[in-house]
């Protein structure tokens, strides 16, 4: 293996590849960065660049996409609480309440450490132990991911620390605007009352932008009164957090990178859930859950971490089996297939050169990700110092502007303003905004896979106690819900 | 907070009700072994509904468990005015985008919005404008390849 990976680095350290691998960095981080506009969209759009170069610079092109734009999309997450893609939504929880506090920098700052260390985490599990990994991928069905997902669900406990019958109402509310659209297994057509607008459904990117960034600032515009000229004065020097602030993260890197690296591997998850779990699973084991969402910098660290540990997971069961973890790897899948490369076991054995190579590209990719993504932030923190009076028109903007860059579509500007009416609705009347969030990434998974497990058992409900990684999750999901009501009940009086 | 939970709780039950009456309306489609398309849905639809009279009946009856919550700030009418107007001028903005272009939308919605939130008019609010427009709009068409719509009436 030694002498494969020497030819690995061998091959990404020439010109070409380290060219193409910057490239894509400085593409994946813009995109990352920008509301709106999704890592799989920068991918494809790279895809033609990549047929006239050769099979490495090509995936280090598309790598280098890949690892930017996970590091790059907490940028807008911390700075001005729009995620930049759907895996940086847990990282507004604790970042943004820490720019707001006036450690922007320092939340940035350990959003990237993180970022790479789950990167580098996963590329180490992709290495040694692909083949091992690629065999958990195989023992998901539709049960056991529904099991996981409904076990997902169950983080709405944590975040209806109030009242949980609030968090669950915001939960259902999300699930019932899931419904809309088409039938994720027929096809026919659910809630649209013939509007063919509605027949796309609700799009997930403008409805979290929407319910995360808008009630923001009209809550800020009623907040700050007459105080419009402040601005947040960012600490920018304080970047980088200390060599003790960091060895008591080491703990929380391990496992969030393992929590992403595991989720990316299953396919039909991807990163959002890996980043709520994290974030759910680091709230837990903590000893002051309080402090999460009111700047605690383990939640960013969690978030981030497990958010680029997908990226190496996800490669697992694409290089092994030919099976895509999300759809970034999707892309990539079609991409080594014009390269004339053929993913699978046999990848590993005929065209060795190339899989270590590659396993070097993605090393390289993170290592120049986090140094990038630190340079931007430098730039990027300055947009904090406009005014809170010119600050809140400007994010809007982008909400709409990133919104209608989706698809090009009017009609993803009005889904964001209408989630962005009902976040701040809910928001006012105390009723937690996460729960909606949460039903949008997973609802039509949810559903999906329900059915599909009934229709593959032949309609038998046992299908989900019987199989044993799916009865796991069913009892992991009992305890979730129980845990909080126990510790609830042990406070009271 | 009791009267707002209380007409919250009223809002969601006739929500819920009004969407499991659409479930159970819709025509039933369903693939063999498929519990059908509405199945989910209904189980949704009642769920929100149990959850809603569980919500108006902490409200009423003393002894169920009540959450301790802060009640929302009382909105002064300024801020009102501010809050919706904000809303109205950024969805006046958003429907106009297509006929009127960003170029044009874009400076005068900023300066309108920011003079909503609290800003004084001087130049650099108008630059501030200009500016953020300009950079957005080279970002997402030259960079991006996003179609904004650049002018009146393309």
């Amino acid at each position: 293996m030694l002498e494969h990976l020497l030819i690995g680095f061998q091959q990404a350290l020439q010109w070409q590849p380290l060219l193409a691998m910057l490239v894509g960095e400085v593409v994946g981080i813009l995109v990352g960065a920008a509301p709106g506009l999704t890592v799989t969209m920068a991918v494809s759009l790279m895809l033609p660049a990549t047929f006239v170069l050769s099979p490495v610079s090509a995936m280090a092109m598309l790598l280098g996409v890949y690892t930017g734009g996970f590091m790059g999309n907490s940028i807008p997450a911390i700075l001005i609480k729009i995620p930049g893609t759907p895996s940086a939504a847990a990282t507004v929880f604790d970042g943004y309440a820490l720019a707001q506090k006036g450690e922007a920098g320092k939340a940035l700052g350990v959003s990237i450490i993180a970022s790479l260390y789950g990167g580098l985490f996963s590329l180490i599990c992709l290495v040694l132990i692909a083949p091992q990994l690629a065999k958990i991928a195989l023992q998901f069905g539709s049960a056991e991911v529904f099991s996981l997902l409904l076990f997902g669900m169950t983080i709405i406990c944590s975040f209806a620390q109030h009242s949980l019958v609030k968090g669950i109402i915001s939960g259902l509310l999300g699930l019932m605007l899931v419904a809309v659209g088409l039938d994720p297994l027929l096809g026919t057509q659910r809630f649209t009352f013939g509007h063919v607008a509605l027949l796309q459904g609700v799009s997930l990117i403008p409805a979290m932008i929407g319910i995360f960034a808008i009630p923001q600032v009209l809550e800020d515009l009623v907040a700050k009164g007459s105080q419009a000229a402040e601005t947040f004065k960012p600490k920018v020097s304080g970047l980088l957090p200390s060599w003790r602030e960091i060895r008591g993260l080491f703990g929380t890197f391990n496992r969030a990178s393992f929590i992403g690296t595991i989720i990316g591997i299953i396919p039909g998850t991807g990163g959002p859930i890996a980043t709520f779990m994290a974030y759910d699973y680091e709230r837990r084991v903590s000893r002051d859950p309080e402090r999460f969402g009111r700047g605690a910098i383990e939640g960013v660290a969690a978030s981030a971490g497990a958010d680029n540990g997908v990226t190496g997971g996800a490669l697992v069961p694409m290089l092994t089996l030919g099976i895509p973890g999300d759809p970034v790897t999707a892309v990539m899948l079609g991409a080594l297939t014009i390269q004339g490369l053929r993913p699978g076991p046999l990848l590993f054995e005929q065209h060795a050169p190339f899989v270590y190579g590659l396993f070097a590209s993605l090393l390289l990719a993170n290592l120049l990700a986090a140094l990038m993504t630190l340079w931007a932030v430098r730039f990027s923190v300055q947009l904090l110092r406009l005014p809170k009076a010119s600050l809140g028109p400007v994010v809007l903007l982008l909400c709409i502007v990133g919104s209608y860059s989706i698809d090009n579509s009017y009609v993803d500007v009005g889904t964001m303003l209408v989630f962005g009416l009902l976040g701040f609705v809910l928001q006012r009347y105390r009723f937690p905004t996460v729960p909606v969030i949460l039903a949008l990434v997973l609802g039509a998974s949810l559903e999906t896979n329900f059915r599909r497990a009934l229709v593959e058992s032949q309609g038998d409900p046992t299908v989900f106690f019987t199989r044993p990684i799916s009865l796991l999750f069913l009892v992991l999901a009992i305890a979730s819900v129980l845990a909080p009501l126990r510790s609830r009940h042990k406070r009271a009086p | 907070m009791i009267r707002a939970n209380l007409l919250l709780g009223a809002l969601l039950a006739l929500f819920g009700g009004w969407y499991l009456w659409l479930t159970i309306s819709a025509p039933h489609r369903r693939l063999p072994y498929d519990p059908g398309i509405m199945f989910v849905p209904r189980i949704l639809a009642s769920g929100l509904i149990l959850l809603s009279v569980l919500l108006i009946l902490q409200q009423i009856i003393v002894r169920l468990p009540r959450p301790k919550e802060v009640p929302p700030d009382r909105l002064q009418p300024r801020e009102w005015l501010q809050t919706f107007g904000l809303l109205v001028v950024t969805a006046t903005y958003a429907a106009l985008l297509p006929a009127l272009g960003f170029l044009l939308m874009t400076p005068i919605y900023l300066v309108g919005a920011m003079l909503l939130s609290g800003a004084r008019w001087r130049v650099s609010t108008a630059a501030t404008a200009v500016v953020v427009t300009a950079v957005i709009y080279v970002s997402f068409v030259y960079f991006f390849k996003v179609s904004l719509p650049p002018l009146p009436f393309p």
